[in-house]
């Protein structure tokens, strides 16, 4: 194994090492990560790996263990895993949009206006629970942003759960006509102020350099899941 | 640069008793981002489990990835696969050789970061308490952590690139240890992203390892064109057929406009899906 192992805030490259800087944290990580004893081979630490070797990571004394295979005292640990901090109940992973599939990330960041427009988002998870986010912004009482309103409701109706939600009345398969949209103040296929100078595809990457409005960061959002509705669900869709 | 897709089906086999299959848009998204990758000649390999390595050489999918690795232990070792469904992807990485990225198979690059110190995840995210609650709300009797930083935000797993083996070996064994350690509980949700996706980040401040991300969460959904990441749109295919059948055919055409010489593994994943 190739590398050195972090204790404390220190890094070892020797067996001998660990007993300068013990850490009983990281010493029960990399022995419960399961290549403890390979490094400790390599790095000579062979008694050490031997002691370990009959170590088992169920002991409920698998710390003292851990010190003694090191000739260390037990030192006492602050305990923070302890159960007693409660949380609301947030749905099953069933009804989370988020990845529960194999090898996905998880959850749901729209990423919300904050009040100020200067590229200051304080990020929400707009879609994340069931209702219980609805309704608690301070910009907008009724809709988080306004491709949302003029996405039919179906996502103020799904805050949350999204199953079964995505309707737009004019969605048909492989389009998605917005026909039904009164046009009025945000005409369908007209020029977006402020957005013109940046094209999909060419849209910086830099953020945070400069300003976007409201209206711009909307108008966006609108442009970009216009182009494919699964983009509402995860990111860069349309590209496939 | 190295890559790899993990496809672990302890999860799957905890709930189901059937043969495991992986899901049409799931498999020609994996297709394709595993091609993508390749497309400069950099490798990408498939680590799974022995079900798995089964299931895609059936399938006549294997050279899809440069080499599949049926090496990430079956049984997790004795981790709860329901409440560690993605525990799969630590274990895969603990094997991998550094410096790596690990994609998930949802998710395409279409145009690679600059590879050099730091270490680069999809996208960081916010510390929402029902989420990523306190490190008090977990139960795992006799655990211990470093002291780690409470305050970094939660980074994104999707795509992780890793610089180097210290800090990989650090962060594995960490995420390990506290999936061993962790009572058994009906959580499928806070238990699993704290494992993998708080303690990357906290690891990665720990050692003082910059970090960068493919984008800004604030941003995720504005217009660009170097990542496609399926995430939620897999829960949405699976109940609107019709927009599954329109990622299926767009999914296609990717393959036969970019990949011809791949053409044949569109009868392949059609007949391997479920």
């Amino acid at each position: 194994m190739d590398c050195s192992l972090w204790f404390g805030r220190c890094m070892i490259n020797s067996a001998s090492e660990i007993t300068e800087h013990f850490d009983l944290a990281s010493l029960r990580g990399y022995f419960l990560g399961g290549k403890l004893v390979e490094w400790l081979r390599e790095h000579g630490g062979d008694q050490q790996a031997k002691r370990l070797e009959s170590l088992d990571p169920s002991d409920p004394e698998l710390d003292s263990r851990l010190t003694q295979a090191f000739g260390v005292e037990t030192p006492s640990v602050k305990q923070v895993f302890t159960g007693t901090e409660k949380v609301r109940d947030v749905p099953a992973a069933g009804s989370y949009n988020g990845s529960f599939a194999v090898g996905s990330g998880f959850g749901y960041q729209f990423g919300s206006y904050s009040g100020s427009f200067a590229a200051s988002y304080a990020g929400s998870y707009l879609g994340s629970y069931v209702g219980s986010y609805s309704g608690s912004y301070t910009k907008f009482s009724l809709w988080e942003w306004e491709w949302e309103w003029r996405f039919g409701g179906s996502f103020r109706s799904s805050h949350g759960s999204f199953g079964g939600s995505f309707k737009l009345g004019s969605f048909t398969a492989g389009s998605f006509m917005y026909g039904s949209f009164a046009g009025g103040s945000f005409p369908f296929g007209g020029s977006f102020p402020g957005f013109g100078a940046y094209p999909f595809g060419s849209f910086p990457a830099g953020y945070g350099s400069f300003m976007i409005s409201a209206d711009d960061y909307d108008r966006i959002m609108y442009e970009c899941l216009r182009r494919c509705p699964l983009d509402c669900f995860g990111y860069g869709i349309h590209i496939i | 640069m190295d890559a790899f897709h993990i496809i672990s089906t302890a999860p799957f086999f905890a709930k189901n008793n059937g043969a495991f299959a992986l899901e049409d848009f799931d498999l020609y998204c994996a297709v394709i981002s595993a091609l993508q990758w390749r497309r400069d000649g950099s490798r990408i390999f498939l680590y799974c489990d022995g079900p798995a390595a089964d299931y895609i050489r059936r399938s006549g999918l294997e050279s899809v990835w440069d080499e599949v690795r049926d090496t990430v232990p079956a049984d997790l070792e004795g981790i709860d696969p329901q409440m560690f469904w993605a525990a799969g992807k630590l274990f895969a990485l603990r094997q991998m050789e550094a410096p790596c990225v690990m994609i998930d198979t949802d998710l395409i690059v279409w145009q690679k970061p600059q590879f050099g110190e730091a270490l680069i995840a999809a996208h960081r995210e916010d510390l929402n308490p029902d989420i990523y609650p306190e490190f008090e709300y977990f139960r795992a009797p006799g655990h211990c952590i470093p002291d780690f930083s409470r305050e970094v935000l939660p980074l994104n797993t999707a795509f992780l690139y890793m610089p180097d083996n210290s800090l990989k070996e650090f962060y594995t064994s960490q995420a390990i240890a506290f999936m061993k350690s962790a009572e058994s509980c009906g959580d499928r949700l806070k238990y699993m992203v704290f494992a993998e996706q708080r303690i990357a980040a906290m690891c990665a401040e720990f050692t003082g390892t910059p970090v960068e991300t493919l984008l800004e969460k604030e941003f995720l959904f504005f217009p660009q064109d170097k990542y496609s990441h399926l995430w939620g749109a897999k829960q949405q295919m699976r109940e609107h057929p019709v927009l599954r059948e329109e990622f299926i055919w767009r999914c296609i055409a990717r393959i036969l406009r970019d990949f011809p010489d791949w053409e044949w593994t569109i009868d392949r994943v059609k007949e391997a899906a479920r």
